[in-house]
């Protein structure tokens, strides 16, 4: 841009009435694009805001007696009967309450996003100043849970290592997850075999559970691209290129783009979900799906989400506001957090898995906290603070300018 | 003095020009040196830079020793130096002595079948990328259904353990996992070196009533001797080398206290976090080390009347 190399989209899109484009994306979605006081490129991909959800078995419970759980005490209760009950009725103890996927804090959601922990970001304190979520008092309370619940054997023996998700699942010995609730559709392989090994089993979706302070939420995506579109000058006409971007970017073209023609290419099945009628190699003759990154719709039109799925996805963007509230979300790194960031991560996921697996007693997360500010942390929450003030103030600078734009 | 040298030159291109189809041989690999591993050399200077990679390399900033002074003072960085040495050590003490070991033992094989099945097998993982490999272990010591834990169970009341996040026997699982993988291939040069031992003096040896052990201990240990100090200072030179893929695949947030090594380290501080001239002052700190670790190991082998590597 800086060298003129790309083209300015703000008047090639205001010329295009009802644009699918602006209608689609949201102004946070399209602010990452928002350079020099224009913009010069469209997001491609925007995942959903919210992808994940509290996984628990239907009949797990059914056979417990137990509700559905909803507050953190009726959660752990389901947890440990998952452990104790013998659930799957074989007489032996090889059954868990709690099983992950190759280790990444969002996994624990339940247990720490219910606290209001979130160890992965930064967030707004009661004071409005931005910290480091690590560093809640509140995260040394679900730390203090959670290393209870190792103690009681809750978790899946392989969480800390190397675990796969997808196998777990699929085995049917774990009574709750917090997964990508794509898993919940029929076309999923994985909850297939889960089928096959558990004839009689059902997995289910909770609401976020809440916790001790009434606080409850799911985890929550940035809500903008990871890539993203542009015209370049060498362009002969480009207000014609940005009216077959927007024209692509409609529901009914992406469709007719990924999946073909109803009755043709695809059918729905009965829970609503696509089911590809033409196999590979013609499908690929055609050019079915081979271009989808530009605009990826992931809302009703994305029928690769059988319709239980699709309202999931409705459910969980709005229970997880709360932690889009609490979280300061910043659209690009620091220096300071570059240069201190690694270290930073080390000494919080040694000190935190620690406490949880007993090596460690709770207290030492006072020590940590020492150490977070002693070695780089204080310099991090105070760039991060200057950023995220200049990138409010530049948010509030590109909504305003977005209104005249596209009134 | 000028005449002196006019003669010196003259010889050298004589003897080049004598020796020139064994140079011509040579210049490829001479070639790939200069290109792949001379030139880059001095794009060690951002290591004494604050490299950008918008302003490039002459553009940056110069900042002196400062990526050392953040290098040595790191958070974690004297627990990363002590278990880059301890588990090199370990390595180099456990791990030196097996192939060496192992071409004994098959040069006393008899059955030549058996050798050449058991030596093609032996040198099958060092083919397998420690992708796989890393694969393969976590299958193996996977806490509730991995192999070995099915026998740990037996002996643990029912109770698997998770190797790959206990601190205990992490350092244990790199070390042997490393053998495993590199004993057949290490292997090679010394049975190469024993089938050019002459087989005269065994016999002499044979006739003057030495056993098999005697005969390993003295006539083919010593016929080794030169090439496993030139093997054990090459060794040396990586100390500071403990094995990059094969922790970064196997080792876990719960195990950095006894696993993160530099390279490791770089990779997360500066590599992930793009801090690239930080990596380069780690590379640099690492080479000159392993530089003055080779030249040291040589003289004592020149004291101890070797031959060493020059």
């Amino acid at each position: 841009m800086e060298d003129g190399l790309l083209t300015d989209l703000v008047p090639l899109l205001s010329n295009i009435e009802d644009s699918n484009i602006l209608s689609y994306y949201d102004e946070w979605a399209m602010f990452p694009t928002y350079t020099n006081g224009s913009i010069y490129s469209i997001p491609g991909d925007v995942a959903e805001v919210s992808c994940m959800g509290t996984f628990v078995r239907k009949d797990w419970l059914e056979k417990f007696g137990m509700e559905e759980p909803k507050t953190m005490d009726e959660y752990v209760d389901y947890l440990l009967a998952c452990v104790n009950n013998d659930p799957d009725g074989n007489g032996e103890a090889d059954t868990y309450g709690f099983g992950g996927d190759n280790g990444d804090w969002k996994y624990f959601a339940p247990f720490l996003y219910s606290y209001k922990a979130d160890v992965n970001h930064f967030v707004k304190a009661d004071d409005g100043t931005i910290v480091h979520g690590s560093t809640q008092p509140q995260v040394k309370e679900a730390l203090a849970l959670m290393a209870e619940l190792y103690q009681k054997g809750v978790f899946e023996p392989s969480i800390f290592s190397a675990s796969e998700g997808e196998t777990l699942f699929a085995e049917g010995k774990v009574g709750s997850f917090y997964r990508y609730l794509s898993s919940l559709n029929p076309s999923q392989q994985y909850l297939q075999s889960f089928y096959q090994n558990n004839p009689d089993g059902e997995y289910e979706v909770i609401e976020p559970i809440q916790g001790p302070d009434g606080f409850s939420s799911d985890e929550r995506e940035n809500g903008t691209g990871w890539c993203s579109y542009a015209i370049t000058n060498n362009c002969e006409n480009p207000q014609r290129v940005m009216e077959i971007m927007d024209e692509i970017a409609s529901g009914e073209m992406f469709i007719m783009n990924k999946w073909g023609v109803e009755g043709e290419t695809y059918e729905l099945t009965e829970d609503g979900a696509v089911n590809f009628i033409v196999d590979e190699t013609k499908r690929n003759e055609m050019g079915l799906s081979t271009f989808t990154g530009f605009v990826n719709r992931k809302d009703a039109y994305n029928i690769q989400n059988s319709k239980e799925v699709n309202e999931l996805f409705a459910r969980a963007a709005k229970t997880s506001l709360p932690l889009n509230e609490y979280r300061a979300v910043l659209g690009t790194t620091g220096d300071c957090w570059k240069e201190y960031g690694a270290e930073l991560d080390k000494l919080r996921d040694e000190y935190f898995y620690g406490i949880i697996m007993g090596e460690r007693p709770v207290d030492d997360f006072d020590e940590y906290v020492e150490l977070f500010y002693a070695h780089g942390g204080k310099e991090v929450e105070e760039e991060a603070n200057r950023m995220y003030a200049e990138q409010d103030a530049s948010y509030q600078e590109f909504c305003q300018r977005y209104q005249e734009w596209f009134q | 003095m000028g005449n002196h040298r006019t003669k010196g030159q003259k010889n050298i291109w004589a003897k080049l020009w004598k020796y020139r189809y064994l140079y011509l041989l040579a210049f490829p690999g001479m070639l790939y040196f200069i290109i792949f591993r001379y030139v880059p050399m001095y794009g060690v200077v951002i290591a004494f830079q604050d490299f950008r990679i918008s302003k490039g390399i002459w553009g940056s900033e110069w900042v002196g020793l400062e990526q050392f002074h953040k290098l040595f003072t790191g958070l974690s960085f004297p627990s990363v130096f002590r278990n880059t040495v301890i588990i090199s050590l370990y390595k180099l003490i456990l791990g030196f002595p097996a192939p060496i070991i192992l071409a004994l033992l098959l040069n006393e094989v008899k059955n030549q079948r058996f050798k050449k099945v058991t030596q093609t097998i032996v040198y099958l993982p060092h083919f397998i990328s420690w992708v796989i490999l890393a694969g393969l272990i976590a299958m193996f010591l996977h806490p509730d259904s991995g192999l070995i834990n099915e026998l740990v169970k037996l002996f643990n009341d029912g109770k698997g353990i998770d190797f790959l996040v206990s601190k205990k026997y992490f350092r244990s699982i790199l070390v042997i996992t490393d053998i495993y993988k590199g004993i057949g291939w290490g292997s090679i040069v010394y049975i190469a070196a024993i089938s050019a031992i002459d087989p005269t003096v065994y016999e002499a040896a044979m006739v003057d009533g030495a056993n098999r052990f005697k005969q390993m201990w003295y006539i083919t240990l010593p016929e080794l001797k030169s090439t496993i100090v030139v093997m054990f200072i090459l060794n040396m030179g990586g100390i500071l080398n403990a094995g990059f893929e094969q922790i970064l695949l196997l080792y876990n947030a719960r195990v950095y206290d006894v696993a993160d090594v530099i390279d490791t380290y770089v990779y997360r501080n500066g590599i992930m976090s793009s801090n690239y001239s930080m990596s380069t002052a780690a590379g640099l700190f690492k080479s000159v080390i392993s530089m003055g670790l080779i030249i040291i190991t040589n003289k004592i082998a020149h004291m101890l009347e070797e031959d060493g590597l020059w």
